[in-house]
């Protein structure tokens, strides 16, 4: 019960930059599926989505990790070349919002899932061209996934990951092996 | 603060010990990048070669960002399919769009490969930056239709990009005599978009 109520808005500390993370996130997804439903303009489609993509992982990787769950990560070029990748976490001390918490990571883990099943839509539909906007959005999205987790990694996120996905695959499995059992036994 | 090395790239991991910007408004952050893209864009299409200067433009640019590459490739690739026939303008743009990340990873993974002391994503965001002078080029190829007259004007503007980001680049590091070789597909790049600009 308490696991409903803590995706609630009410309980953010940082309700503006949850609704500037998610609100980028889900435009980019909803004008991908459903832009050619108001225009045929594949060109204009393709720039929107490029430029909400850009704009939410730049939102996510410098505004909304440091401000919800207080992690950052950067890449800096050396004068000798080397590329150098930093990722960085809180003080300790530092209180993190549970809410922020949940959200920020769930989010983070859905999309570049979502943008994968769309890539396999679109690769089964033969839509190359759409394709290509896919793959950015893959690209950009488990970007931000993967290095917040590098930066997270004593952290929560794999706690929150593993209950998830727990509750998830034990409720399936329960339906799914309760009614073949009934079914063998049953008659 | 513990650094390791993974395939060529440092990893260092960091524990946030105070100073004010993991809290900073937002829009400190924004503008801070807004005015560091508008720098980069000064820095890299300044024509003057000024050998005291040349530390501290090159420490300006080291701070790598891909955003003037995104918005210069879409300003181009929007200009030339505009001027494309219509059938074939969403094919035009996804296609130069797609050319110009693909032939910029390539050249970087060229001059890395020739022994380049240059990060990839500070060479990708030099090669995207000189992609400037380009961008009216395709735009005045809307405007003007006579293929002699966009021929002159489009090769200034090649060489403009080509000074520009070999300057920039500055042989990257390679070895003496190879410098030509990492530079001739930045000529190709460049020359190849130029081409594009005036046959369209």
């Amino acid at each position: 019960m308490a696991e409903e109520n803590a995706f609630s808005f009410s309980l953010s500390a940082h309700p503006l930059a949850l609704g500037f993370f998610l609100g980028f996130r889900l435009a980019a997804l909803l004008t991908y599926i459903f832009g050619l439903i108001f225009t045929s303009n594949f060109v204009l489609i393709f720039i929107i989505v490029v430029l909400l993509l850009a704009a939410d992982f730049w939102n996510t990787k410098n505004v909304t990790g440091r401000l919800l769950v207080g992690l950052r990560w950067w890449n800096e070029s050396s004068p000798n070349g080397d590329s150098i990748w930093v990722f960085e976490s809180a003080d300790p001390q530092r209180v993190i919002n549970g809410t922020d918490s949940r959200f920020f990571w769930t989010v983070l883990y859905s999309t570049p899932v979502i943008w994968g099943l769309l890539a396999l839509l679109a690769i089964l539909k033969f839509e190359l061209i759409w394709l290509s906007l896919v793959i950015i959005a893959v690209i950009l999205s488990a970007t931000n996934a993967m290095a917040f987790t590098r930066c997270d990694r004593f952290g929560k996120a794999n706690g929150i990951a593993n209950s998830m996905l727990a509750r998830s695959s034990r409720g399936l499995m329960q339906r799914f092996a309760g009614g073949l059992i009934s079914r063998v036994y049953g008659g | 603060m513990d650094t390791r090395t993974v395939v060529g790239d440092q990893i260092q991991d960091r524990r946030f010990a105070g100073g004010d910007t993991l809290d900073e408004p937002v829009w400190d952050t924004l503008m801070r990048d807004v005015r560091a893209v508008g720098r980069r864009v000064k820095e890299v299409l300044r024509p003057k070669v000024d050998a005291s200067i040349d530390a501290e433009s090159g420490q300006i640019v080291r701070e790598w960002d891909l955003w003037g590459p995104l918005i210069f490739c879409l300003f181009l690739s929007l200009a030339l399919s505009i001027s494309a026939p219509a059938q074939q303008s969403s094919l035009v743009f996804s296609g130069v769009f797609a050319f110009v990340w693909i032939a910029e990873a390539l050249v970087t993974l060229n001059i890395k490969l020739l022994g380049g002391s240059i990060s990839f994503f500070h060479a990708i965001c030099i090669l995207g930056y000189a992609l400037f002078p380009l961008v009216p080029g395709a735009i005045f190829s809307i405007i003007v239709k006579n293929m002699l007259i966009r021929f002159p004007i489009d090769t200034v503007l090649i060489g403009w990009s080509l000074f520009a980001s070999m300057r920039t680049l500055k042989g990257a590091g390679v070895r003496e005599g190879r410098v030509v070789l990492a530079m001739y597909p930045v000529w190709l790049f460049y020359g190849w978009l130029g081409w594009l600009c005036v046959i369209t």
